[in-house]
């Protein structure tokens, strides 16, 4: 039997402001436990939300840029439930009119474009961190209060491989606009993701099964490959799936169970009674939303038609926010652009990989790689001698200049001085001159080595060789 | 000579004399505290420290222009006091000691108000006689066998004993004007939006009020003066500018017309009084004010108290679910966080409250939120709009706050609470909650020595207009000095 | 409205984390008899078709939005204070059980 695999995600995203979502205490998630921590947080009695401008701000750019209409009223429901880490006894959420509704966000896959629909986005507000240990839970409030928001998927993914584009474009996206640091491992992006599977052709879904617990991109492709494993075999048995919450298990590359859903909980939403409805200023989110920096994939485009690049060069620039913002500095002063981006994408990214460093604590100046490339081109260094400097710049905060003064680099390109060693080799080699001309390409190949040799590498090698095949054709005469 | 029991202005001109001190004006509240304590229990905390403290300070500073300089004041013990015992009366808070100052009791402190205590209520707010506070029963300064009403009850008491001249309480259906009918003393509730209710521990915020007792109408007039106005730790909180009042309430009443609800009107089922009341009009009749006594479609206004019901108890169960004792009150240990959550809740809250929560819980739940919840919601709107379309015409409604004096301890609870005096004479002023109306109560008559109120409300936002004709009220049954 | 069973008003509490006495249960039975009927009365007598539900007293929104600015914060010791045990700056509570 065929089967058809039907996923939906729901993302949490912490979003990057200064404060909390209804409090003034500073959203921070590195601080010594609950020292960033206001009454509000404590769900003190009394105490009431004050919604920050930012956060709305930031949903505002989320909705935008993931194609949502947006409602300019904001209204806030209560979700109620009892937890340990939720101190009010409920959490500030929107149910009935999320900020955002109907987008969607284009993946590619397989060469293929799909859109991969949003039902809705929605602002509120994380719960207080909750520490394991053997026989207590220790519980830190400054991660209570901290803005998010939900995005939630229509369930039209259809395998692994899609849900995990998915995500990494949307992670993309929120990154570029800076509405979040989108830190999986870290929790201020977490996923969720409902699987199901049900034969071809049936209309109705099968029971889906809620994965948490997925702190990478690549692990949210291999649950749910485990999954969809898991429950066609289930099927295949003629055993049914059950309507459970199961994590990923990183050491088995499985999904284990955490635990049944009995029924579905009622969560009793109602009107947030301690907010009025919020009617935002429409030149205020006009604003908001028009002034959006360029998307990734926006970029994307530019680069090829602007710059040249091909498509490949492109994607891998524009995947990278700080590469993408190096390259963009870079290419304000030289003018090779697909040169640049050779040493962009293959040394440099090869340069940090190997020494475990990235684009944000990087020494290399952009000013610096452009003049590199240029003084290649205009021939005062060697391509061989431009991997010396490049390295130089990569260790050291000096100048391209300055490296080449200290290595003692210089090029030799003067034409007189030589062709005066171009005409002593072509004198002491000059049965390497037959040769050449019996149309053995490797003497040319001898005498620019012999050349080289002479000038201890320092000869411009275009010049050589421009001049050795000039003085050669001269003596063909 | 007792300054507690006069108006502000009195005291406020003996202080300025030097007649009396700040600190004098204290122990004398705190020594009045004291014995109502005995007789009424009144107060969860008595705050004498801090009260003579303060007192002392203020006695080192000119008397200045304000009228509540030097001014002992009590305040409900809902409402977040920084460093002082803030219980709300229960259990579950017993030992709640806030980090923060509420705006309303901050708002009166900085005015140099001294509070002397906090006082109790019925537990959490969430009734109306007096008798469920974790500390004890309430009783009525004017008669100990009778109930002062609640759920403002300590502070209604305070003020009808003279302990001070006015006291913060809070009304989300009646809690202020009921107590104050009772106790014959001056209720307002102020339009909602008016004052911050940040600090105010919720019941229903959407019909909670920050509401005080006063002697008379114009001290309630500068308290309201003093507390209204923006606040945005509150967002409920109207951003209008601070409105004075208290210099232009002159009580002109004449030519001004009132709407007596005919149907509310004829339940009261005593004669006596209904003659005391018909009597009070046409007194008012004689000031000249049109009194039109205008029928209204009773099958709605009959909804008031379940409508009430219905949207208190389903915000009030969300509400106190911060009440858990993990991060502060009376955490009771048991085996597993869940079983210690359920046994701090268990013990914490009283037997009626539980019930309220789960009636509200019930309410709320998926399967009846739309045939409850939302049907009280509309029911809300269908009200408000039929007393808006009354107030278009009228300047006030005017009804007695209730149907009889106050009860007596051992008529229990054997109401019919099905019965048309109990849901609309004894429940129709959470209609100025419904419709964030501002609404005041002033003594009015008496029967067999105890008093009854009589309830003005009028349009929102129109405070000063409904203490202004409060006040014109006042003057012609002759209200206290 | 059919009488309410003291097993659902036991599920019904027990969600709201709290318990009650069989006694009490009962009392609450009779209650929940009385708040049903008279919201059966609402129900049978008040026409509310195509009203709108009306959750604040006024149908205004408001436009302020706190600015992401100021902080504001209160220190541990005081925002700990209440907690029943703390322990290095934490709340300490048996192990929650996932």
């Amino acid at each position: 039997m065929n089967f058809e695999t039907i996923i939906g995600i729901e993302i949490h995203l912490q979003l990057k402001t200064k404060t909390k979502m209804f409090s003034p205490a500073l959203n921070t998630s590195k601080a010594a436990p609950n020292t960033h921590v206001h009454p509000i947080d404590m769900g003190f009695p009394g105490t009431l939300p004050r919604v920050n401008k930012k956060a709305v701000e930031l949903a505002l750019i989320a909705c935008k840029a993931l194609h949502c209409s947006i409602d300019d009223c904001l209204h806030f429901d209560r979700k109620n439930y009892f937890y340990a880490d939720l101190p009010k006894g409920y959490q500030i959420t929107q149910d009935k009119r999320p900020i955002g509704r109907n987008g969607y966000v284009t993946i590619e896959v397989d060469s293929k474009e799909k859109n991969i629909e949003i039902e809705r986005i929605h602002m509120e507000e994380d719960t207080a961190k909750q520490l394991h240990y053997t026989t207590f839970t220790l519980l830190d409030y400054n991660r209570c209060g901290i803005p998010l928001i939900e995005i939630v998927t229509k369930p039209n993914i259809r395998s692994g491989k899609e849900a995990a584009a998915y995500v990494e474009q949307l992670r993309n996206i929120l990154l570029y606009l800076d509405v979040s640091d989108c830190k999986m491992e870290e929790g201020s992006l977490r996923c969720d993701v409902n699987v199901s599977i049900r034969p071809y052709g049936q209309v109705e879904f099968g029971t889906k099964v809620e994965i948490k617990n997925l702190n990478s991109i690549s692990n949210v492709e291999k649950a749910i490959d485990y999954e969809v494993k898991r429950q066609k075999a289930l099927l295949l048995r003629g055993e049914a799936v059950e309507m459970e919450t199961r994590r990923f298990d990183e050491a088995s590359k499985t999904t284990v169970l955490m635990r049944k859903k009995t029924s579905a909980v009622d969560y009793k939403y109602f009107t947030e009674d301690n907010i009025m409805p919020i009617q935002l200023d429409k030149n205020w989110v006009n604003q908001v939303i028009s002034n959006l920096p360029e998307l990734p994939h926006e970029k994307e485009t530019r680069y090829q038609k602007e710059y040249g690049l091909s498509s490949y060069d492109a994607k891998v620039l524009t995947s990278n926010k700080p590469m993408m913002q190096y390259f963009e500095k870079l290419v304000t002063y030289y003018n090779n652009y697909k040169i640049m981006t050779n040493w962009l994408i293959v040394e440099v990214l090869g340069y940090l990989n190997k020494n475990n460093q990235t684009f944000e604590n990087m020494k290399m100046e952009p000013k610096e790689l452009a003049i590199m490339v240029k003084y290649i081109d205009e021939g005062k260094i060697s391509s061989k001698q431009a991997k010396d400097v490049f390295e130089h710049l990569m260790s050291s905060s000096k100048t391209v200049d300055e490296i080449i003064k200290e290595l003692n680099i210089v090029q030799i390109s003067d034409d007189t001085t030589l062709l005066a060693i171009i005409n002593e080799v072509l004198t002491e080699f000059s049965s390497s001159i037959d040769d050449y001309f019996a149309g053995k390409d490797r003497a040319f190949g001898f005498m620019i080595g012999q050349i080289m040799k002479k000038t201890k590498g320092q000869a411009n090698p275009a010049k050589v060789n421009q001049l050795l095949k000039q003085e050669l054709e001269k003596l063909k005469k | 000579m007792d300054y507690l029991n006069q108006s502000l202005e009195t005291i406020h001109q003996a202080l300025k004399d030097k007649k009396v001190t700040v600190t004098e004006l204290v122990k004398e509240a705190i020594n009045k505290a004291k014995k109502l304590q005995e007789t009424c229990n009144a107060f969860v905390t008595i705050d004498e420290d801090n009260a003579l403290n303060q007192a002392k300070e203020l006695d080192n500073k000119e008397v200045t222009d304000n009228l509540l300089f030097g001014i002992p004041m009590a305040i409900k013990d809902n409402y977040s006091t920084k460093d002082v015992l803030s219980t709300g009366s229960s259990n579950i808070l017993n030992n709640y000691v806030p980090i923060f100052e509420s705006q309303a009791t901050s708002l009166l402190k900085d005015a140099n108000a001294i509070s002397i205590g906090k006082t109790v209520l019925d537990e959490l707010a969430m009734g109306g006689s007096g008798l469920t506070g974790h500390t004890g029963v309430v009783k009525n300064p004017l008669d100990t066998n009778r109930l002062i009403g609640g759920s403002s009850a300590g502070s209604c008491a305070a003020v009808v004993a003279g302990v001070i001249p006015f006291a913060l309480g809070s009304d989300t259906g009646d809690s202020v004007r009921k107590p104050a009918s009772l106790g014959g003393i001056v209720g307002f509730k102020p339009t909602w939006g008016r004052i911050s209710r940040y600090g105010l521990y919720p019941f229903a915020p959407s019909l909670d009020t920050v509401a005080f007792f006063t002697r008379n109408v114009k001290d309630s007039a500068y308290i309201f003066d003093v507390l209204n106005g923006y606040d945005n730790k509150d967002m409920t909180c109207f951003n209008l500018e601070k409105e004075i009042v208290y210099d232009s309430i002159n009580g002109t009443i004449k030519g001004k017309k009132i709407a007596v609800l005919k149907e509310i009107y004829e339940t009261i089922s005593n004669p006596e009084i209904k003659k005391e009341f018909d009597e009070f009009f046409e007194n008012v009749k004689k000031q000249g004010v049109q009194v039109d006594l205008i029928s209204i479609d009773k099958k709605l206004y009959d909804t008031i108290y379940s409508t009430y019901m219905i949207l208190s108890c389903s915000e009030a169960t969300s509400n106190n679910a911060n009440l858990d004792g993990i991060n502060f009150g009376n955490y009771v240990e048991a085996n597993g966080v869940d079983a210690s959550v359920i046994a701090t809740r268990s013990k914490g809250f009283s037997e009626l409250i539980k019930r309220r929560f789960v009636i509200g819980s019930y309410i709320l739940s998926k399967e009846n939120q739309e045939k409850l919840f939302i049907k009280a919601k509309k029911l809300r709107r269908l009200i408000v709009e039929d007393v808006n379309r009354i107030l278009d015409s009228y300047d006030a409604i005017v009804l007695p706050a209730s149907g009889n004096v106050a009860p007596l301890f051992k008529q229990g609870n054997d109401v019919d609470r099905l019965s048309d005096e109990y849901l609309l004479l004894e429940n129709h002023m959470a209609i100025g909650n419904f419709g964030g109306f501002p609404s005041i109560t002033i003594p009015c008559i008496k029967y067999q020595g105890l008093p009854i109120g009589i309830n003005i409300t009028g349009k929102a936002f129109k405070d000063k207009d409904v203490l202004n004709l409060a006040y014109g009220l006042e003057s012609m049954i002759g209200g206290k000095k | 409205m059919e009488k309410i069973s003291i097993e659902k008003l036991k599920e019904l509490a027990l969600n709201l984390k709290f318990d009650m006495d069989e006694k009490q249960y009962q009392t609450l039975q009779d209650e929940f008899d009385i708040m049903l009927r008279q919201m059966e009365a609402i129900n049978k007598t008040v026409d509310t078709t195509n009203v709108e539900p009306m959750s604040f007293p006024f149908d205004v929104c408001f436009s302020y939005l706190r600015d992401d600015e100021i902080v504001e914060e209160s220190p541990r010791d005081e925002i700990l204070r209440n907690a029943n045990k703390v322990v290095e700056g934490q709340i300490q509570i048996h192990k929650v059980v996932e």
